[in-house]
């Protein structure tokens, strides 16, 4: 297809994006990028990953977008004596019909919050990243494809670590983005407050369908992601394998283990979602950019000399960007 | 009857035979005890003190005497006195004072724990001439007290002992001096003698500064030589006119622009006070190049043209402004 029609079309098939976040933002204030991140794992058919400090409006965020799509929303709390069962469901003996029915579990649904992912034990966590990975869950002997869209956003407390099951970085690099949520400014905390004690809460309206979504996913990869955008793409995730390669030789000692060929995946896809949100047709590295630090921070791990200098995955990734030349 | 041999007896006493009889007696018992005594053994252990700190050196002698025709078996001390911490055994001595044969054993051990230690009596065997029989002798048990280290925990902890100083050598200070001046002195000689050379020979060439904006419009001269769009090579002109614009302004103001995107340059040269009037233009040059660069754009020739022109007007009115001469204060003196 020609650029300037598909540019034409995206920005025309798009515009649910700009109808979308205002009907959220009349709930939420502020938290634009992580908003943005949902819509866009969302759109990659990928799954996130929240990391904030309780309240900041993660259950909220997630509650809306499902609420303003007409799709079924569950919220499943990760506790340690959580079984797998629990999620995905079990077969009940029916003592009438002397036989066993299928009694499906939370995960049947839209939108997926696991909240406090990493309180409930491994076998919990497979048993949901495999639900996430497969798109599907066996139940005894009968298979179930999981409806679509079907997206899964998982919370963590990078504060309370106690008592906790962290993810295997297997586990993790599953999630298309993780996102760490931040504090909201000064004056979006005022207007959190105002809106909060006001007697009438917000009603959100359902603005969009699923298969609003499912349309705009096959738009998103039609986007164009130009051969110097994928050379971009791919400096980026080698760099931080080989950093000497790049000249980064003081981060060699630094990285443990490099991003996997799924990061340069989701890092294309990320791509073309950010730039379907920014309603356009075409890739650029700044879409590449503002998507690469929630891709990767979950892909790569630091040694323990990093860890002992408090240098994180972030600060790898920041001197990799302003190292890497931009196209 | 009882009288009678009273008196028979005294009679008896009162003889010369008896009498002679009685002297014979007493020499010849004289040499029996004095006999009995040159084979007799006697032996004592000691300890050089009763007293110990834990870790001291405990001395243990062992002392035989014995007659010259006594053979004395000593066990081995070291195996027999499992008490105490056998360090080593001090050389034997063996004297012989008025015909009796003395020998000396001693040992030296220690003791880590504090207590009262009791050494065990040592069974010592004997033999008398070729006989075979073998006879025991043994002596008493000592008792020691072994005293644990008093620890004033009141006062820091501190070396057991103090560190050595050692003694001023001035000797070797006075070598140390005449070397480390020699050799300053002939440093500062070469230093001199070098600095001298050079001074004669090299010529110092200015190191000379292309400005940035000189190397840019040189690099846009030759690029619009090139004709690049003019052949068909448009993505070429774009990606190569954009790094020219970024390496220019990476140098003019000191950011780096070819490691930024075009939004956040555009964000950088709003803050730079001189860079400030050229931001539209260069928003528009960038938008443009991007959409030829990254989205298969194909501009009109005119769009190419007006790229030129814009990189020349960005990097026109960035150049630096000459500074004005500085003309001296004039001081209106009276």
């Amino acid at each position: 297809m020609d650029i300037t029609a598909l540019n034409e079309k995206i920005r025309r098939e798009s515009e649910f994006i700009d109808i979308l976040f205002t009907e959220i933002g009349k709930v939420i204030v502020g938290q634009k990028q992580m908003l943005e991140r949902l819509v866009i794992g969302m759109l990659g058919n990928g799954h996130v990953l929240l990391e904030g400090v309780p309240g900041l409006a993660k259950t909220l965020a997630i509650k809306t977008l499902a609420a303003s799509m007409k799709s079924k929303f569950q919220r499943i709390q990760f506790t340690p004596d959580l079984l797998p069962a629990d999620l995905i469901g079990t077969l009940i003996y029916n003592q009438k019909e002397s036989n066993f029915t299928i009694k499906k579990g939370p995960l049947f649904a839209n939108f997926i919050l696991a909240d406090e992912i990493n309180r409930a034990p491994a076998k919990v966590q497979s048993a949901l990243l495999e639900a996430m990975q497969e798109r599907q869950v066996t139940i005894s002997d009968t298979t179930f494809r999981l409806e679509e869209p079907f997206l899964v956003l998982a919370t963590q407390n990078p504060i309370e670590q106690e008592g906790t099951y962290p993810l295997p970085e297997a586990q993790v690099d599953r999630f298309m983005l993780k996102v760490k949520i931040t504090y909201p400014t000064r004056d979006e905390e005022l207007k959190i407050m105002k809106l909060n004690s006001a007697l009438d809460a917000p009603k959100i309206n359902a603005v969009i369908s699923p298969e609003d979504i499912l349309k705009a996913r096959k738009l998103v990869g039609e986007i164009y992601v130009d051969e110097k955008i994928e050379k971009y793409i791919l400096d980026i995730v080698f760099a931080t394998r080989s950093p000497k390669d790049y000249g980064l030789d003081e981060l060699t000692d630094l990285i443990s283990y490099g991003a996997s060929p799924r990061a340069s995946i989701n890092l294309a896809l990320g791509a073309r979602a950010m730039a379907f949100v920014r309603r356009r047709g075409y890739v650029i590295p700044e879409d590449v950019r503002s998507i690469c630090m929630d891709i990767l921070r979950h892909r790569i791990a630091v040694t323990y000399e990093a860890e002992a200098e408090d240098i994180t995955s972030e600060t790898i990734i920041s001197k990799i960007l302003n190292k890497i030349e931009v196209p | 009857m009882v009288i009678n041999a009273v008196h028979f007896l005294r009679r008896l006493f009162c003889t010369k035979f008896f009498q002679v009889t009685q002297k014979f007696l007493l020499i010849a018992l004289f040499f029996i005890v004095s006999k009995v005594e040159a084979q007799s053994i006697s032996v004592s252990a000691i300890t050089d003190t009763a007293s110990y700190r834990v870790g001291d050196y405990i001395t243990y002698e062992l002392e035989i005497k014995h007659g010259n025709y006594i053979t004395a078996h000593v066990p081995s001390v070291k195996d027999s006195i499992k008490v105490l911490e056998f360090i080593k055994e001090l050389p034997f001595e063996k004297k012989d004072v008025d015909g009796k044969i003395i020998e000396r054993y001693k040992f030296i051990f220690s003791k880590y724990d504090s207590g009262k230690v009791t050494i065990p009596s040592l069974k010592i065997g004997y033999s008398e001439g070729s006989s075979s029989v073998k006879n025991y002798i043994a002596t008493l048990p000592v008792t020691i007290t072994v005293h644990t280290l008093q620890v004033n925990t009141q006062q820091d902890i501190r070396d057991v002992k103090e560190p050595l100083k050692l003694p001023l050598d001035w000797l070797l200070i006075i070598i140390v001096l005449i070397v480390v001046s020699g050799l300053a002195a002939g440093g500062y000689y070469l230093y001199k003698y070098y600095k001298k050379k050079k001074e004669g020979k090299i010529i110092e060439v200015p190191e000379v500064v292309i400005p940035p904006h000189e190397i840019a419009l040189t690099e846009l001269r030759t690029l619009d030589a090139k004709k690049f769009w003019q052949n068909g090579l448009v993505k070429e002109y774009h990606s190569e006119i954009t790094e020219i614009v970024r390496k220019y302004f990476e140098a003019r103001f000191n950011f780096k622009a070819l490691e930024m995107t075009s939004s956040e340059i555009l964000a950088a040269l709003s803050c730079v006070e001189e860079a400030k009037n050229i931001v539209s233009t260069a928003e528009n040059f960038f938008s443009n190049a991007d959409l030829v660069k990254f989205a298969k754009f194909e501009p009109m020739p005119k769009v190419n043209d007006e790229m030129m022109a814009q990189a020349y007007r960005i990097v026109d009115e960035t150049i630096p402004k000459p500074q004005p001469a500085v003309t001296p204060e004039v001081v209106n003196v009276q």
